[in-house]
């Protein structure tokens, strides 16, 4: 349940990205010739491809920099390897891949003991809880 | 009865007639006596003059001659006599007002006899007041001293009507005298209203992600629960259909 709302918040933390940056393109567009301005309309194909390339980049980014996703970040999840090391490039890249391409093995750590899924079983990767409570900040004044 | 004040009346009537007959007299006398006195120096001047200035002596020797020696030393006695007493005086007069106001109780004398209040009537209090160096005076006194000693500042302000004073003050005036936009980027100035605002937020963020990350632990627990319930519930189904031994 964790890790569903961790997605939910990356899947609209991309989608908002998306969202700008076409926005962004129009406006670019615009700008530069306004008078033959139209807004431009990428098909369904091109933009469902997208969504996944910048999901996948943006995923296989923050496994393998920072170990955690802004989704992650906000519910206190991390993702690490066999020995609870960070992701190296290439697992992030696969563990990515996998779960852009296959996202249904994502819900097999409901029903696993380990509660891993299909993707973690394969990779040998693992979400852990990593958050603790912040202590207190002292007033200085 | 009537007859008592009269008869007194009469009396003093008479005693009066007599005082005035005396006085009378004596006046009479007095002035027979000033006529007889003028009439006798009349005729005395020329005889006391053959006496005192006979021309058949020679001045030095005449009587009017010896006389006024006689009285110019007489003066002189009379200067010195003057110089002991004045003397005599100054070391005894001292003494005998010490001595007697040692006795007499002057105060008690001038309450007695001494109507203060016409004297001080007669006193000009404001040529006083001018000549009274009031600053000086001031400077000498501790006044907030005094009053704090003194005065009940307490019942005096329990007494003043405050809120008629304040509803006189015209605040709109002092307001328009005081920069308040000066004031108010002074005191936002001394404030780290960032530093608050970030503190509170930041506060108010993580114990609301808190929150959320505690229900979503207990979310995933419950669903392991179940799963694991699930779990035991189909083994526990296979193992019946296999055998005894798998009850475990």
């Amino acid at each position: 349940m964790t890790r569903s709302l961790a997605g939910v918040v990356d899947a609209l933390t991309v989608l908002a990205g998306l969202v700008l940056a076409y926005a962004g393109v129009n406006a670019l567009v615009f700008a530069v010739n306004p008078r033959k301005f139209h807004v431009i309309s990428a098909s369904f194909i091109l933009s469902l491809s997208a969504v996944l390339l910048v999901l996948v980049v943006y995923l296989t980014a923050a496994w393998a920099l920072t170990g955690r996703t802004y989704g992650d970040q906000l519910m206190g999840l991390r993702v690490v390897g066999r020995h609870g090391q960070r992701l190296g490039l290439p697992l992030a890249l696969a563990r990515a891949v996998l779960c852009v391409v296959f996202p249904l093995g994502l819900l097999w750590c409901a029903v696993s003991a380990t509660r891993r899924s299909l993707q973690d079983l394969l990779l040998g990767t693992s979400v852990i809880y990593d958050w603790t409570l912040r202590p207190a900040r002292v007033q200085t004044s | 009865m009537d007859d008592e004040p009269e008869r007194e009346l009469a009396m003093r009537r008479v005693s009066l007639l007599a005082v005035d007959a005396a006085f009378g007299i004596v006046g009479l006398t007095v002035a027979t006596a000033g006529q007889l006195g003028r009439r006798i120096q009349s005729l005395a001047q020329p005889v006391a003059r053959a006496a005192l200035r006979p021309d058949i002596l020679p001045p030095r020797l005449q009587p009017a001659t010896v006389v006024d020696a006689l009285v110019r030393r007489g003066a002189g006695y009379r200067a010195e006599a003057r110089h002991d007493v004045a003397i005599l005086l100054d070391q005894l007069v001292p003494r005998l007002v010490t001595e007697v106001l040692r006795r007499v109780d002057l105060t008690q004398l001038v309450l007695q006899h001494v109507d203060l209040n016409r004297v001080v009537l007669n006193v000009d209090v404001d040529a006083l007041a001018t000549r009274v160096d009031l600053e000086a005076l001031l400077d000498r006194l501790d006044l907030t001293e005094i009053v704090r000693r003194h005065v009940d500042l307490d019942g005096l302000v329990a007494v003043v009507d405050l809120d008629a004073a304040a509803a006189q003050l015209d605040l709109d005036a002092v307001i328009q005298r005081v920069d308040l936009v000066a004031l108010a980027q002074d005191v936002i100035a001394e404030i780290d209203l960032p530093e608050i605002i970030r503190d509170s937020t930041g506060a108010v963020a993580s114990d609301t992600l808190l929150g959320v990350r505690m229900q979503s632990m207990s979310g995933d627990d419950a669903i392991g629960r179940g799963m694991d319930r699930l779990r035991l519930r189909l083994r526990g189904r296979g193992a019946a259909s296999d055998g005894p031994e798998g009850t475990t």
